[in-house]
């Protein structure tokens, strides 16, 4: 999810086809075509200018609902509507990690298998992808990125990661889960207890907030070739 | 004049008649081979309830955002239709992609 302009001007954008097998759109104010993954201009009078990330939460239908019962829901145009459990097949499919990148991707960085899930969290000029599965096992991973303490979060029953500057309060803090479910955390500098999605519930620090931090879903072939200095976590020595 | 009113009614009648059987058949020929849907932009969403959203199951992926104290769902079901949809936020216009 970006913000739909650049320069200052307004942009609305279409589709427009698949380049190294990322998509492409195109702008109706000024032709440029941009690039889905990098957020970048590869062609036109933009070319060059970078789209800014806007701040979004990938999740569970049922934990959306449950965080926010009044949530109003986009309605699917005539005809859509009876495709959404087809496509929901294929999407849990392709979360599976398996399979060959497109044959039009041309950059391979064989760290990871292609098709793996990533989340990638870019810090200061840094980057590094957070593999799925390796957050599935760890669930609460705290790193340092582009010289700033950060904190990974994993929710297993509902699939949400969420990531945040790990400091409130003037301190930097180190973060576990404080249950099976990751509903709960705990800090170890104030014992202070917080909910997955930033914010301090009881404890010393009860009432603060941390910085968001907006993670990018992709497959590994997607963002390691518009990251090509991304480091990896590994919960593996 | 009497006579041509049964007559005006009854075509009518099997035009509806007509229109309804074709429009079974339409309906049975979309089951077997799924009519193609454009991969296209959406660019003047709409939104609709939670009770109104049937459509929706648990473990659904969707991409949630907040406007303010507005919460917004766009299933991924939906938007892996579209490429692309755009939304008005109150900093501005915004772009959700799958």
């Amino acid at each position: 999810m970006f913000r739909a302009d650049a320069k200052g001007k307004a942009l609305h954008f279409d589709n427009a086809g698949v380049v190294g097998g990322n998509e492409v759109f195109k702008d109706r104010e000024t032709g440029s075509r941009w690039q889905q993954s990098s957020l970048e201009a590869i062609e036109g009078p933009m070319k060059g200018t970078h789209l800014e990330l806007y701040p979004f939460l990938l999740t569970s239908w049922e934990e959306w609902h449950r965080l926010h019962p009044t949530t109003l829901v986009l309605k699917p145009l005539p005809g859509y509507a009876d495709r959404i459990a087809e496509k929901n097949r294929e999407i849990s499919q392709a979360f599976s990690g398996e399979g060959a990148a497109p044959s039009d991707v041309t950059y391979h960085d064989d760290r990871l298998k292609p098709k793996t899930m990533v989340l990638g969290l870019d810090v200061a000029g840094e980057s590094m992808a957070f593999p799925r599965n390796a957050l599935q096992q760890m669930k609460v991973v705290n790193e340092t990125l582009g010289g700033q303490p950060v904190v990974v979060v994993h929710q297993p029953p509902s699939d949400t990661t969420t990531a945040f500057a790990a400091r409130a309060r003037g301190r930097t803090l180190t973060f576990k889960a404080a249950n099976a479910n990751v509903s709960e955390l705990a800090d170890e500098e104030t014992g202070s207890r917080w909910s997955p999605y930033g914010d301090c519930i009881a404890g010393p620090l009860k009432g603060a907030t941390l910085e968001p931090l907006i993670l990018e879903p992709e497959y590994w072939f997607a963002w390691s070739e518009f990251h090509r200095d991304t480091k990896i976590y590994a919960p593996w020595p | 004049m009497m006579a041509k009113h049964p007559i005006v009614l009854s075509s009518v009648l099997a035009g509806t008649l007509l229109a309804a059987v074709a429009g079974a058949q339409e309906a049975a020929t979309a089951a077997k081979a799924p009519v193609k849907l454009p991969y296209a932009a959406v660019h003047d969403p709409q939104f609709i309830s939670v009770a109104e959203a049937t459509f929706m199951s648990a473990p659904d992926r969707v991409i949630g955002l907040m406007d303010g104290e507005t919460a917004k769902a766009y299933p991924a079901g939906i938007l892996s239709q579209h490429g692309l949809v755009e939304d008005r936020s109150r900093s501005g216009m915004i772009a959700i992609t799958w």
